[in-house]
């Protein structure tokens, strides 16, 4: 018997699909999942490239570690290389951000680009020492910009190049690498002479800048530890679309977080849940309902449902892989800042405060 | 997401509904558990769909993912075995089905993850490399699951007097 012929077998008493899984309802429910994921606020329509920029000069601090104990079942500490090493700048017609996003592997910076499709967007990310995986451009040329070899490529879907979308990377320091993104309707525009002329001007700040969150929390599960965290976008591989006025901040916590062969910013990291404040207060969509936290249950896959809080105009959401009453249990223990004054904000490296 | 851009996760999920579907229940043997990952998942795709190099990939994960836990959950464990029955009646003769349950106890011995690693590698016809990104795993760890996984399946069907034929396993253990 033949593998398939066994699996074919096995699954000949396949029920029909059940209400839950029709391709309307799934993207109604995608819909839905965009609009929270960025605060139940429309994407501004000015285009946006996101860069992602790795070690060497751009080394991050050495992580200052707070340990808080929130109660006798449950101590965790925040390790917390959270700082910015790298600030805005421009290249011709684009305009890197300053960076929204770090973790120990990577920060992230969005990109703005002048007369630009309006849907175009992208990313700049800096890498630490060895976190990126350059082989993970597939089919990259090797070009030379000023002396500088640069690998420029297409994305990818389905193993074929998608029309408009490219990157580049290049090391600024020994295996540190510097990968631009840009996705684009427009197949030369932004072209690759765009966004060659970014890696120029990529430097160090003179200091550090320590990243802030308009949060701080009173009990995280044993184990767990900040791993990612986003001034005014979401946190991780979201900041790439995430970087909006609607957002004031987010971080990731895991128990494991890769610091080595990555392709991009982390995205659903295993046994990870991400924290996200944001504001309701200029959307044009309705927020979610207000009893979205009871929905959650035990039988329902931990993985999926979000603990949302909304207080006035602010959605605070917990979301990912822990049991609803973590969940719960964490949201609860969150205290805001003043989200209109950053100088109340806290230094990621003190977000546990009991 | 653009129309033309939804137009294509349409495309998308009414090509990979089945095989995921599938995926998800070879690994945690629930069709309703199965069917509550894929949906997830494809959800927690449609808005990052055009950012996603892999889509596939990606949602192959998040459905291998689920479906594990599932394996873990108790009360998934202790469901009623009429949980598991289709939905509706099926005409299906007494050495169908008995044949079917033998070789369902027969893939249900090999451990979750081997299982997973086996049908993502020979019945998806996956890499090796995109085997290790859905397990989350490295390379060779993937093939050591896999060919764990096809010695286990093959013993096992092997008590059951059924040979686990070649074909498309002849590159199987390289």
């Amino acid at each position: 018997m033949r593998l398939h012929e066994l699996v074919d077998t096995v699954t000949a008493d396949e029920p029909p699909m059940g209400r839950g899984i029709d391709i309307d309802g799934i993207v109604s429910a995608g819909r839905r999942a965009e609009r929270r994921r960025k605060g139940g606020f429309a994407m501004g329509g000015a285009a946006v490239l996101v860069a992602v920029v790795t070690a060497g000069a751009f080394a991050l601090p050495s992580h200052d570690t707070t340990t808080a104990t929130t109660t006798a079942t449950a101590a965790a500490e925040t390790s917390s290389p959270f700082s910015f090493t790298f600030g805005a700048y421009d290249a011709g017609r684009l305009h890197v951000q300053n960076p929204t996003d770090v973790s120990g592997a990577y920060q992230v910076a969005t990109i703005k680009i002048d007369d630009a499709p309006s849907n175009a967007y992208g990313s700049l990310t800096v890498y630490q020492r060895g976190a990126f995986n350059e082989a993970s451009l597939a089919n990259a040329t090797t070009v030379s910009v000023n002396g500088q070899t640069v690998l420029q490529a297409s994305l990818l879907a389905d193993s074929k190049p998608r029309t408009g979308d490219k990157a580049i990377a290049w090391q600024h320091a020994d295996g540190a690498w510097a990968v631009v993104k840009a996705f684009s309707t427009d197949a030369d525009n932004p072209s690759f002479a765009d966004l060659t002329a970014l890696i120029a001007g990529l430097e160090p700040n003179s200091s550090p800048n320590p990243a802030v969150l308009p949060f701080t929390m009173g009990y995280l599960p044993a184990g767990y530890t900040a791993v990612d965290v986003a001034e005014h976008s979401l946190p991780g591989w979201d900041s790439v679309t995430g970087s909006d006025a609607s957002v004031y901040g987010g971080a990731i916590f895991a128990r494991n977080a890769p610091a080595t062969g990555l392709s991009d910013p982390y995205l659903d990291l295993p046994g990870s849940f991400t924290i996200t404040v944001s504001s309701l207060a200029e959307s044009a969509q309705k927020p979610p309902p207000i009893d979205a936290a009871h929905k959650c249950t035990d039988a329902d896959a931990a993985t999926f449902c979000t603990y949302s809080i909304i207080t006035g105009t602010t959605l605070l959401s917990v979301t990912g892989n822990l049991p609803i009453a973590e969940k719960t249990r964490v949201a609860k223990s969150i205290k805001l800042a003043d989200l209109t004054d950053e100088a109340t904000w806290t230094p990621a490296s003190k977000l546990l405060q009991p | 997401m653009r129309a033309a851009d939804e137009d294509a996760f349409r495309e998308f999920v009414t090509s990979q509904m089945a095989s995921l579907r599938k995926l998800a229940y070879l690994t945690c043997g629930d069709w309703h558990a199965a069917e509550d990952a894929v949906a997830n998942a494809l959800v927690k795709l449609y808005p990052r769909w055009r950012k996603l190099e892999r889509p596939d990939l990606y949602v192959k994960t998040m459905v291998y993912r689920a479906a594990i836990d599932e394996t873990r959950r108790p009360w998934r464990r202790e469901r009623s075995a009429g949980d598991a029955m289709p939905e509706v009646a099926v005409q299906d003769s007494a050495g169908a089905t008995d044949e079917r349950l033998r070789l369902k106890a027969a893939l249900d011995g090999v451990p979750p993850r081997q299982r997973a690693a086996v049908i993502l590698r020979y019945y998806l016809g996956l890499s090796l490399e995109d085997t290790a990104q859905v397990l989350g795993c490295s390379l060779g760890t993937a093939k050591s699951q896999t060919s764990r996984g096809l010695a286990k399946l093959r013993e096992l069907m092997a008590a059951e007097k059924i040979d686990l034929s070649e074909g498309e396993l002849s590159h199987a253990v390289a």
